[in-house]
């Protein structure tokens, strides 16, 4: 296997104004948003109004919930996580409260107690639906499970146990940053310290440079916080491997999004389109080491349907990881 | 993801699968729940809005080729969240819909609206997509990291053996769970 055309060293390569703004019209074939390729051009889905108004139900009857701080306090300070990103201008409103427990055609966050597939012992503990019209988000809902088996959430460290003694205490934070990122529009994410890995923790809250450059690619700030840059090249062996997971894992010990409270420092990562091509944006200056991994685990193209996009049946998982 | 796999899962000490966010299940849970399994071959699907007009549901037939627990017809109905309905689409991250042809073996519950459909156990879990290699064998996943060795209680995976696993040896522990 082969990477070819990959820069290794990324310092201070773009004006980030100019970076954004070329790689945004060229969609980079990440994984990282949701969307979908029509005619093998990957299209992420976007928010077609701004600011999105957003509704926090404050009724949680019924819910199985513990600790000293409210749902909504947890759900704003999740929001803030999003909203105070580098390089990502929020699309998302200042949400507003109800105490409906029904999905009403808002973008409600609730937990809901009808109207909502909850099944008994799916373990299913939160959904974030999101509608769109091609690749225009016209809404979105994040749902609780309010009775899930087996487990009980938590408002804040308060808590040690779960009212039964037995369940696992799940933080409700961790689980509602990452729903927020589905819903301002991002996929699964295949780079473990993500917040839009699939697999969560039982703690962390914080965004990583992978969640940063994923939103800062959808909804990029006019003015960077942080100036990044791209680098791109291709996957092939005999012909392009489709569905690569190539990732970028930076060498350097500094954190040039460190003047922001809490993100996380992780490789970035995307996935190659069926050319084999890749672009990996939102990476700050410093030196790199590219790595193109087989999408066979832990995440799978089924965590994110990167094959589906295209209208394929499978990625390519056939090759050995490999890295420059 | 060989190589740099160790690595990551050492970092990762994943528990839930996120959002969609879902307490993983074992093959034994996923078959001790579930009240029927099947390998089945997905026909056709349509997409409709729900009563509410707040979701879209997406109902797959099945041609039931086999029936490892339960009872069931010739042909099932299996409903799924989101879909797309007059150019207006509904996801929810990591559900797949079926496409005609696909092939899985289903972890099946009665669904909690009364629409005649069975639902995946798990939302996803249950669902094991069947894959053919050119050498002849047949390998089905459902997207989980070796759910088996996923421990509740502390959070842990205790070890990571890949999410391949043989049709075959599926099914024999299904069996063996249904026998329980």
């Amino acid at each position: 296997m082969m990477i070819r055309g990959v820069k290794l060293s990324v310092i201070c390569m773009v004006v980030a104004l100019a970076a954004v703004a070329l790689l945004y019209n060229v969609p980079a074939h990440s994984y990282l948003p949701q969307g979908s390729a029509a005619g093998g051009v990957f299209l992420p889905e976007i928010w077609g109004t701004v600011p999105v108004p957003i509704e926090i139900s404050t009724n949680t009857t019924g819910a199985k919930l513990l600790g000293n701080t409210s749902f909504l306090t947890v759900i704003q300070n999740s929001l803030a996580t999003w909203n105070q990103a580098p390089n990502f201008q929020s699309p998302l409103g200042s949400p507003t409260t109800s105490t409906t427990q029904v999905p009403d055609g808002s973008n409600l966050i609730c937990f809901c107690t009808s109207g909502v597939v909850f099944n008994q012992n799916d373990g299913t503990l939160a959904l974030t639906v999101t509608t769109t019209s091609g690749s225009i988000i016209l809404g979105a809902s994040i749902f609780f499970n309010p009775n899930p088996t087996g487990v009980c959430f938590a408002t804040d460290n308060s808590v040690s146990s779960c009212a039964n003694g037995t369940d696992f205490v799940q933080d409700l934070q961790t689980v509602a940053t990452h729903e927020i990122g589905h819903f301002i529009g991002l996929d699964h994410s295949a780079v473990v310290r993500a917040t839009m890995y699939p697999f969560a923790p039982a703690l962390e809250t914080q965004l990583s440079w992978d969640d940063v450059a994923g939103a800062s690619l959808l909804y990029p700030k006019a003015a960077a916080d942080v100036g990044t840059g791209a680098i791109s090249g291709t996957i092939s062996m005999t012909g392009a491997v489709f569905g690569a997971h190539v990732f970028a894992n930076s060498n350097d010990s500094n954190n040039p999004f460190g003047a922001f409270p809490a993100i996380r420092k992780s490789p970035i990562g995307i996935l190659s389109d069926t050319s084999g091509n890749y672009t990996i944006t939102g990476l700050p200056p410093g030196d790199y080491d590219v790595f193109a991994e087989p999408l066979d685990g832990p995440v799978q193209d089924s965590n994110v349907n990167w094959a589906l996009d295209f209208g394929l049946g499978s990625v390519e998982t056939d090759f050995t990881t490999g890295f420059h | 993801m060989k190589r740099r796999s160790v690595l990551f899962l050492a970092l990762a000490v994943p528990a839930l699968l996120f959002g969609t966010t879902v307490i993983p299940m074992g093959l034994e849970k996923l078959a001790s729940v579930s009240t029927h399994i099947v390998e089945a071959r997905a026909v056709r699907s349509v997409s409709q809005w729900n009563a509410e007009h707040t979701l879209i549901l997406t109902y797959t037939n099945f041609e039931v080729r086999r029936t490892l627990k339960g009872e069931t017809p010739h042909t099932i109905l299996v409903r799924q969240l989101g879909g797309t309905v007059n150019g207006i689409s509904q996801r929810v991250a990591g559900v797949r819909h079926w496409r005609p042809g696909d092939e899985a073996v289903l972890f099946l519950q009665p669904s909690s609206i009364p629409d005649g459909a069975l639902v995946v156990t798990g939302l996803m879990q249950g669902n094991f997509l069947m894959r053919h290699t050119p050498q002849g064998q047949i390998f089905v996943s459902n997207g989980m990291p070796e759910v088996s060795e996923f421990h509740a209680a502390t959070s842990e995976v205790t070890s990571y053996r890949g999410n391949k696993l043989r049709l075959e040896d599926l099914e024999s522990r299904i069996q063996k769970a249904v026998r329980k």
